[in-house]
């Protein structure tokens, strides 16, 4: 990129020439970043959705068109429909918990403590752990016979608990240990977003004479307008595609009272080999992800300064 | 420097939060010390009764060349970051500052991205690969996995935060936008450069999906695809994987450590002013 | 961050390098999973076939959750591997994908082979398993229940089993009865003992609802809602297995493959006979593992040379009492040192498995998508929510219409 500034004029369709560079320079910026993705990712999702118009059985087997079969076939399964619902409830249940837990993390470690990146280490530390262990680890404390909380329960003389085997329980784990996997995920984007929250703006706020939570209400929570945004939509689709955590944890049951949408989809297509019909249901499911976050960027937009 | 003291609570409630997110994991890298016996009571021990390493050493032995599948997933997760943080910066900043034809679309494409299943489209993917000559080499752990759509999401939403009119006043004096980007968006995005970079480290290092579809040859294997080969059809290795996770922990963590320390208040300040 | 930059570039640099001075390169791979150390073993069969052959074969494991996902997409990109361990059920996934494997061994050699359409093999078959009944007797012996052992001629109808069973149920430090793997095809094999087969005609007509089937997911639908045997597979796959070894835990329904991981237990273990229907019948599901060779691979006649190496007594032998597995091949001498007794347990309930069952069973695995649909049944059963008639119904409309 050349520089051109168009205050000097110096070719005679330098302004002209400067605005076509100003479009330009965006598509520029993001070159790098569309070409792997159209090669890599964007083109074998094509090739992905062709799939879901066709009878295919993965495995070297040749897809073959049959229109809008398989998404006929989708609307009529009740298994789909369960997952789908079921996996709404738990975005339902588990957004708002991560969303506010890891807001309130980051909200004390911006506090000036002393050590620093050992709170900062210690709380992101479940994120570095791979789901099937995080799932594994729970599965050990939380599991009926075995687990770490049912031995705890006997030692103090206490009933057994029932826990995991109880539907309603192994549901109410899932969004638990998917918050402490995550929150200090999200902990870090909204701190990162704190910290560079300009020392003036409290300056001014504390020359107002602002308490407290005037600081925060007036002062950081509009600040953080764009990581809210962020955290609602990454955190909202993280748990729309929950599935390694709960495979190595509950492994969708008992009695599939755990089998979210990916499972469901994963189970179509790799065990009873309908990958046709598995990318119909991915299909449907990347669409109504879109519609949700489309929905929030407009209202975060709408809302102005974004 | 400091504007107010902290609030009494702050102190107990940090180390309540520490003890929330820590025990669990004590409880699994202390596990991963517990002889195998100790692992299988009917009421399970917390603290290890016995010190081993024998779980180690079984890892060590099921994983054909393991200091080299170490050395592979700290090259790619390395690489692959230095990669992402460049171009994700760069889109990042395309997106948050300049408005164009098909922004939104751009963005919500690169976002239902996150949503799509791979494993479901691993047959196009794998042909993809073998087309530019990926398949079996590192590149294709490194390059694809480095367009991450949360990366060029998360710099977005934070170079919003940045005013317009340091740009616009950089412009008028006659910088180029190269010159721009290097010189104002880049100083001023470091603590989001530096979440880019602890994220891309640990989603590389943890990655299991591309070195499965591309990776053959165990001497290129990775951490996670040799951790996934103690699965079997009706057996898994738990105290050799539970091994395995405990050592993969330390470098994330050393990278955590390195990183954070970008987090300082009021950059974007010192940015104006500088 | 410039630090990071300038070891980014030096590993960089030692990345071209290194990428540069690979020499060793395999002739061609072979693709794997392990359940246990037998990935060693083949790893040290293939040095010796190089040092004997000069070919250089090259094995790589992968995860058994994605092991046919990933053979599928490298037969469909071009990059089929030469050889690839086989259960009967990728065998039949993949049917139209491996080499007929004509002449390359001696059939009448091995069991348990895998044939094409053309009746040719698909695989060397390399070793057997089956269902068995596990038993603690260190529980059982303390808490009063009798039991047949290996070589009794008279031995127990499922009533029976219940009945004795039932007393682990006061027992002191027992957790729960038993525990069944919640792999339902562990459950199929107690159709056969009622004596009915699953298909008169295969995908057609089956005998999924008739009393006798509806007799014996009754039994296991019982032992679920009574508490006989524990629910915790249904939330992790390994359970079963751990909790037996916790040493609280009567009797496990399992198969050959967790011998040699029961080798350390801290109690007295022993295979036992499992129950029969009320006429008698005795049956065990069988499978197994086995080498076969793929299609395009640019390497197929090596693939068979090496197939046919593995064939010869000494080598398939090598493989085998490393593990030790039941082998394939007829007459095998295997050493399994002290597991012989639960071994040759098991070589008496395949034994004693009528042909028929043995045939029937191989038919049902032909249906793409099997295994899922008979793990619900089991998931069902446990729930308790339907009758075992409503299931059996269930399992049989998706059995016939996953063949359409």
């Amino acid at each position: 990129m050349t520089d051109s500034p168009p205050v000097k004029q110096r070719r005679r369709d330098s302004y002209k020439y400067y605005i076509l560079k100003q479009k330009i320079v965006p598509y520029m910026f993001l070159l790098p970043n569309l070409l792997i993705f159209g090669l890599f990712i964007i083109t074998p999702a094509i090739i992905g959705i062709y799939f879901s118009f066709t009878l295919f059985r993965g495995l070297g087997d040749t897809p073959v068109f049959n229109g809008l079969d398989n998404y006929r076939t989708l609307f009529g399964d009740q298994g789909f429909r369960d997952a789908m619902r079921n996996t709404i409830f738990l975005v339902a249940a588990t957004l708002p918990i991560v969303f506010f837990s890891s807001l309130m993390l980051a909200l004390l470690l911006a506090q000036p403590l002393r050590a620093k990146a050992f709170w900062r280490a210690t709380y992101y530390w479940p994120v570095m752990i791979s789901f099937i262990v995080v799932g594994l680890i729970w599965q050990w404390i939380l599991r009926d016979s075995r687990g770490l909380l049912n031995g705890l329960v006997v030692t103090l003389g206490f009933e057994r608990l029932q826990t995991l085997l109880n539907p309603r329980f192994a549901w109410w784990s899932v969004v638990f240990v998917f918050t402490w996997s995550r929150a200090g995920y999200y902990m870090i984007m909204f701190l990162a977003a704190l910290l560079s929250v300009p020392v003036s703006l409290y300056e001014a706020a504390e020359i107002d004479g602002a308490n407290r939570l005037q600081r925060f209400l007036y002062v950081t929570y509009p600040v953080l307008k764009p990581a809210r945004t962020m955290v609602f939509i990454l955190a909202a689709m993280e748990i729309f595609k929950i599935y390694p955590l709960v495979v190595s944890f509950t492994a969708g049951g008992p009695f599939r009272a755990t089998v979210f949408t990916v499972q469901y989809i994963y189970e179509t297509a790799f065990q009873y080999r309908q990958v046709g019909l598995a990318s119909a249901m991915s299909v449907i499911m990347i669409l109504f992800v879109m519609v949700f976050s489309g929905v929030n960027m407009y209202l975060a937009k709408r809302g102005g300064e974004v | 420097m400091r504007r107010h003291r902290t609030p009494w609570f702050t102190y107990p409630l940090a180390v309540f939060f520490a003890a929330f997110f820590l025990i669990p994991v004590i409880y699994a890298v202390m596990s991963a010390f517990k002889p195998v016996a100790e692992l299988r009571l009917i009421v399970p021990t917390f603290f290890p009764r016995s010190l081993t390493l024998d779980n180690f050493r079984s890892a060590w032995n099921a994983v054909p060349h393991f200091p080299t599948v170490l050395f592979n997933t700290f090259l790619v997760a390395v690489s692959s970051t230095a990669l992402a943080v460049t171009i994700n910066t760069m889109s990042g900043y395309a997106l948050a500052k300049f408005r164009f034809k098909g922004d939104t679309l751009i963005l919500m494409i690169i976002l239902a991205t996150i949503m799509l299943p791979l494993e479901v489209i691993m047959v196009p993917i794998f042909r993809v690969l073998r087309f530019f000559g990926m398949y079996n080499s590192l590149w294709a752990l490194i390059i694809p996995p480095a367009a991450t759509p949360a990366g060029i999401f998360l710099m977005r939403q934070f170079l919003l935060t940045i005013p317009n009119d340091l740009i616009e006043s950089a412009r008028i004096d006659g910088a180029s936008e190269w010159k721009i980007f290097y010189k104002i968006i880049v100083p001023n995005a470091k603590p989001a450069i530096a979440t880019i970079a602890i994220f891309s480290f640990m989603w590389r290092w943890n990655d299991y999906i591309w070195p499965l579809i591309a990776i053959s040859s165990p001497r290129k294997y990775t951490l996670q695809l040799a951790i996934a080969t103690f699965q079997g059809q009706y057996q898994t290795d738990w105290s050799s994987l539970l091994a395995t996770s405990a050592i993969s922990m330390i470098p994330m963590l050393i990278i955590f450590l390195i990183f954070q320390r970008q987090f300082v208040q009021g950059t974007v300040e010192t940015g104006m002013k500088g | 961050m410039k630090k990071f930059l300038v070891l980014s570039l030096t590993l960089f640099t030692a990345f071209v390098v290194a990428a540069c001075g690979t020499s060793d390169r395999p002739d061609f791979q072979m693709m794997w999973f392990s359940d246990g150390t037998e990935g060693q073993v083949m790893r040290e069969l293939l040095e010796r076939y190089r040092d004997e052959t000069g070919v250089y074969i090259e094995l790589f494991e992968i995860g058994w959750d994605v092991y046919e996902t990933r053979l599928g997409t490298m037969i469909d990109g071009g990059e089929a591997p030469a050889l690839v361990r086989t259960t009967e059920g990728v065998m039949n996934n993949f049917k139209d994908l491996l080499i007929e494997l004509d002449d390359v061994f001696d059939t009448t050699a091995y069991t348990n082979i895998f044939y094409s359409a053309n009746n040719l093999p698909l695989g060397l078959p390399m070793d057997v398993t089956a269902n068995g009944l596990f038993v603690n007797t260190d529980i059982l012996d303390r808490c009063g229940v009798e039991y047949p052992v290996r070589g009794d001629e008279d031995i127990w109808t499922w009533d029976e089993f219940t009945t004795e069973m039932d007393k682990l149920r006061d027992c002191d430090d027992v957790s729960v009865p038993g525990v069944f793997d919640f792999q339902g095809h562990r459950f199929m094999a107690m159709i056969y003992q009622q004596g009915v087969k699953i298909w008169n005609e295969p995908f057609t007509d089956s005998n999924l609802t008739s009393p006798e089937a509806v007799q014996a997911l009754t039994i296991l639908h019982d032992f679920y809602q009574n508490g006989m045997i524990s629910k915790e597979v249904f939330v992790s796959g390994g359970a079963a297995a751990e909790m037996f070894q916790t040493g609280t835990v009567g009797f496990h329904m399992s198969g050959n493959w967790r011998v040699s991981g029961y080798g350390d237990n801290d109690f007295e273990w022993a295979v036992i006979p499992m129950p029969t229907g009320p006429e008698g019948h005795r049956a065990t599901l069988l499978g197994g593992k086995a080498m076969s060779a793929v299609q395009g691979s640019g390497n197929e006649q090596a693939a068979k040379d090496f197939i046919a190496w593995l064939a010869e007594p000494a080598n398939h032998d090598e493989f085998n009492n490393f593990v030790p597995f039941l082998s394939a091949r007829i007459g095998a001498e295997i050493d399994f040192g002290e597991f012989q007794e639960a071994y040759s347990m098991f070589q008496d309930e395949i034994n004693a498995t009528d042909p028929a069952f043995v045939s029937d069973w191989l038919t049902q695995t032909q249906i793409p998508g099997m295994y899922p649909m008979i793990n619900l049944m089991t998931d069902r059963a446990a729930e308790g929510v339907m009758t075992p008639l409503e299931i059996l119904e269930a399992l049989e409309a998706s059995l016939i219409a996953a063949m359409e």
